[in-house]
């Protein structure tokens, strides 16, 4: 399917509008960026990525080996040790098989190798349910991991684009978040293109051949140490990340400012549902409100610097909790704001303009505190 | 301007392939589109719902679409609730579902070129056809878009969508 369509136009550096949704935007720009070796296991919302590339590693499109595993913990497992070789790798998943490979996001992280993973985001069990929230991709969190989050399926193209970038740039695996279903499935138009990304370059290689044991087990000081140097080269991956968004879209860096500079009333959101966010902060700004948007394009590192220049009232619209509390009205509070609280949309839960122009006016007005959107 | 459309089919009938082919179509013409499938499990033969966003400006919400202007009917069975301003609908006899309605018999012009699968009629080119003649997208655009969407599969698509757009009747 578009086949030619998707070859022609790009190579010369061109821009080529076509309509894709941000799983086929994705398996686009993991196309473009030629990995060596692609490791999965389906599941919804996530599987038309890897349909996508196996597709076109069928057709010849793409040169890769495409390794089918039982589990999401071996597709990781695949992933570290094509990696550690030095193989340009990539992975995608969702949900419980995000929390299957948990252990290994820790094993990759904390070996310092470059890989790329996309997440549809969506909710786990139990109750069962496919649909989309954030309670899956905060899981990464603490893994030391890169966590972007677009908002689009044209952010979806240039952020994984970027992503190999980073990744290999400082030695940390990047997760590129999409929303399930109202980005994963819906399809919309995209210019697609072809960025300049370096040759893989990586820490260390180890090849079957070489005579040397990595991830030891440590004693003494060398495990803090390890996990240290990687918490300090996660915090300075967001100069890299600022310094590079010009070549991957132009999005913003850490953070998208939507009608900042003047609002007394901050809303603080993060994924797809932001843009409808903003058309309710348009109709409320019709209606005389100093409203704006603080659009978190980044989980980690966390935009502590943009957050703590936020002057008034802050309000976070959250997609995951962690207590009664959302996980970003926590992470928010931790910068020094006193932020409100609202979680919404989890498990799918359709949250609309309408649904919007209501919160942001009960903020506006006083009216919230910390509550759930039901 | 910003059009809001919702596609009532049934799995099967091709109402998502319809969505994206109409989106295609519209973003050839130099407008945004966005084609929404029923999130979720589809069933062959279950009602099914697909989306359509139209604009001259980038599309940000993607939240669903609760208040269509317009609405696509592929099976004229399936019960509605809609205060839509204009519909189309695959129907022999005239059927009125909105202030302005247009209507065709799609399955009858599938079955005329052959398009079925796993028996049965997948009206998607037609339809196509009878929308893009409601919404004023040059035949030309939903041309383009079938042969990117399907490829070497186009031939009886593009024939069916063709006789469709030129027959498709106002009520």
């Amino acid at each position: 399917m578009q086949g030619d369509l998707q070859t022609k136009g790009h190579r010369d550096g061109t821009r080529v509008r076509v309509l894709l949704t941000s799983n086929e935007a994705i398996a686009e720009a993991v196309r473009i960026a030629e990995p060596e070796v692609i490791a999965a296991y389906p599941i919804t919302p996530q599987s038309p990525i890897v349909e996508r590339l196996a597709e076109m590693i069928a057709s010849g499109d793409l040169r890769a080996s495409f390794v089918r595993v039982e589990s999401e913990h071996s597709a990781m497992a695949v992933i570290h040790g094509a990696a550690t070789a030095g193989a340009r790798v990539f992975t995608a998943t969702s949900s419980h098989g995000l929390a299957y490979m948990y252990e290994m996001c820790w094993w990759i992280a904390g070996s310092r190798l470059p890989a790329v993973m996309a997440v549809a985001t969506r909710s786990i069990g139990a109750p069962w349910n496919i649909h989309g929230d954030h309670t899956d991709i905060v899981l990464l969190r603490d893994t030391g991991w890169i966590i972007g989050m677009a908002e689009t399926a044209q952010e979806a193209f240039d952020m994984t684009l970027q992503a190999f970038f980073v990744s290999e740039e400082v030695n940390i695996p990047f997760a590129v978040g999409i929303d399930a279903f109202t980005m994963s499935h819906t399809a919309e138009v995209v210019e697609i293109w072809n960025p300049k990304i370096p040759e893989r370059r990586q820490a260390y290689r180890v090849l079957p051949t070489d005579r040397f044991a990595v991830n030891a087990v440590t004693m003494g000081k060398a495990r803090m140490k390890a996990r240290y140097d990687l918490a300090v080269d996660l915090e300075n991956s967001a100069k890299i990340i600022e310094k590079s968004d010009a070549e991957f879209g132009n999005h913003g860096g850490l953070v998208e400012k939507y009608r900042l500079d003047d609002a007394d009333y901050v809303v603080v959101m993060m994924g797809g549902w932001c843009g409808d966010a903003k058309d309710a902060i348009d109709v409320l700004r019709g209606e005389g409100y100093k409203i704006g948007l603080l659009r978190l394009r980044f989980l980690r590192p966390f935009p502590k610097k943009a957050v703590k220049e936020l002057s008034g009232e802050v309000l976070v619209v959250d997609k995951g909790n962690s207590d009664i509390r959302g996980v970003l009205g926590i992470e928010v509070s931790s910068c020094g704001i006193e932020a409100k609280n609202v979680v919404a949309g989890i498990g799918g839960v359709d949250v609309g303009v309408e649904d919007f122009c209501r919160i942001f006016k009960n903020f506006v007005e006083g009216r919230i505190e910390l509550e759930w959107y039901l | 301007m910003l059009l809001e459309i919702t596609i009532y089919c049934r799995g099967g009938q091709g109402g998502v392939t319809s969505a994206r082919l109409i989106a295609t179509a519209a973003m050839l013409k130099g407008l945004y589109a966005q084609a929404i499938p029923q999130f979720g499990p589809e069933r062959r033969g279950a009602t099914v719902n697909a989306y359509l966003r139209i604009s001259d400006n980038p599309i940000r919400r993607r939240s669903s679409i609760r208040n269509p202007q317009g609405i696509v009917v592929f099976d004229k069975r399936i019960e509605l609730n809609s205060n839509a301003q204009f519909g189309v609908i695959n129907s022999a006899d005239p059927a009125k579902i909105a202030e302005k309605t247009y209507y065709l018999d799609a399955t009858r012009i599938a079955e005329k070129h052959g398009l079925f699968h796993a028996g049965w009629a997948v009206i998607s080119a037609p339809m196509s056809g009878a929308i893009a003649k409601a919404l004023e997208i040059e035949f030309r655009y939903l041309k383009e878009a079938i042969l990117r969407e399907l490829g070497e599969r186009a031939e009886k698509s593009l024939e069916a969508a063709k006789e469709a757009y030129e027959v498709v009747e106002w009520i």
